[in-house]
């Protein structure tokens, strides 16, 4: 079955129709829909989970529980907005069964490599530098720095670009909620980001779809 | 009046979440053209902003990952019927196209090589003359050999061709049957198709015989294009 797509992600009314036919009982259909989302799903839930065997398992109920409930699917929504509400929440049970999991940011025990006077310079353009791999670590690091509500919001919004509305029916919050994680988020970011002593960040450009594994 | 750091840092938020009335972005950007230590801070978010984005450091699902959804779906689903018979006929593609993908060339070699090691004519001397016969004469006894040897290399694909079609013919049988039990089993109302040899040989080729999806004639809405910082 072949999906029209832009960038791998299937038109509103191609999917309204596989979901129709996944409804009637279609395999092909419910294939198609899971090969569509699987990545986008997966690249959010292991952001938040951090963890390879749980980001998978967690995927897999997470698509388990929709075809459960296919029949219930409200139209008005997107299918991919309901797939990472029910992601969001099979997340968060998977953080509350590991041990470590404490809900708390510990922004101290970060690592930062404050440069002093010296060590100040102009940061190349190209996105596979060493200076940009260096930041992309630590943005990295920031974000999931963060506690999983906040790191679910900064993913949705800049990953997804969901708005605060709909970012708030993903997590079950309302959007002001939403908007306040967002900007405490934002915080935290700059408070690690400030001591990189970048000369000029708009030097810095990361490439689409670098895989920085 | 121009607006000041303090100010542009309480603006900020509203300004990266695309929420700040025009006059006062207007304001927010001439602050930033004279200001290179807040222009420098909007940049940082922006380059944030733009690795979260793009960036994909996480692993990738492997390709069989959808089908061990489908597989693990309850039997009182209505997927899990026609996913198992899915299953099963991924799993028969697969084994027609190798056979195929196998067959012509061992076929081929099986020709090729029994023409090579044909036996030659062993009289032939050093001087290319056999019992007084000249080396033209030899030569056209040559070719006779390697036409029989072909000859019977071909007789012998023959015999394994028809092995074969017997062997189609029992799978095809087969294939007919688990069609019909399957769909028994999942108390189907509609009749199984009816498989043939030739159903089977096209197996691997129907994705290129679909016709093509003309795409909708309307073109799509253009997004409302968002900066994100």
């Amino acid at each position: 079955m072949r999906e029209d797509a832009a960038n791998g992600r299937l038109t509103p009314l191609r999917e309204r129709r596989l979901i129709e036919e996944a409804q009637r009982g279609c395999a092909e259909s419910a294939h198609a829909l899971i090969v569509a989302h699987q990545d986008r799903l997966n690249a959010f839930i292991w952001r938040i989970v951090r963890n390879n065997h749980d980001a998978e398992e967690v995927c897999q109920d997470t698509f388990l529980r929709a075809f459960k409930a296919l029949d219930s699917f409200d139209f008005s929504y997107r299918f991919s907005t309901w797939l990472f509400t029910i992601g969001y929440r099979l997340c968060l049970n998977a953080l509350r069964k590991r041990k470590d999991y404490s809900g708390d940011v510990d922004f101290t025990s970060m690592q930062t490599d404050g440069r002093g006077e010296a060590g100040r310079g102009v940061l190349e353009e190209v996105a596979n530098s060493d200076e940009a791999k260096r930041l992309k670590a630590i943005i990295w690091d920031s974000v999931d720095q963060l506690t999983p509500s906040q790191r679910a919001t900064v993913l949705l919004f800049y990953k997804e670009s969901l708005s605060c509305r709909e970012i708030g029916e993903v997590l079950g919050m309302p959007a002001a909620t939403v908007k306040s994680h967002l900007h405490r988020a934002r915080g935290r970011l700059k408070e690690v980001l400030e001591k990189q002593w970048v000369e000029d960040w708009s030097l810095v450009r990361f490439a689409e779809a670098g895989r920085s594994a | 009046m121009l607006m000041t750091c303090r100010h542009v840092a309480q603006l900020r938020d509203v300004y990266l979440d695309g929420e700040l009335s025009a006059s006062l972005t207007a304001e927010v950007h001439a602050h930033l053209l004279q200001c290179p230590e807040c222009q420098n801070q909007f940049e940082m978010f922006r380059a944030c902003g733009e690795l979260i984005a793009k960036d994909h450091p996480e692993l990738e699902l492997d390709s069989g990952f959808a089908g061990r959804v489908l597989a693990s779906l309850p039997r009182t689903s209505p997927l899990s019927a026609s996913a198992r018979l899915r299953t099963r006929r991924d799993a028969r593609r697969r084994f027609w196209r190798l056979l195929i993908s196998s067959s012509v060339p061992a076929a081929a070699a099986v020709l090729f090589f029994s023409v090579l090691i044909w036996p030659t004519n062993e009289a032939t001397g050093p001087s290319g003359l056999v019992r007084g016969v000249s080396v033209e004469a030899t030569e056209a006894t040559g070719v006779h050999q390697v036409a029989k040897s072909t000859l019977n290399a071909v007789a012998e694909t023959q015999r394994a061709t028809r092995s074969l079609k017997q062997i189609v013919k029992i799978s095809v049988d087969d294939a007919r049957r688990d069609v019909s039990e399957e769909a028994q089993k999942a108390g189907a109302q509609v009749q199984p198709p009816k498989i043939t040899f030739t159903d089977l040989l096209l197996a691997p080729f129907r994705d290129l015989l679909q016709p093509v999806e003309t795409p909708p004639a309307t073109p799509p809405k253009p997004q409302e294009e968002v900066v994100r910082f």
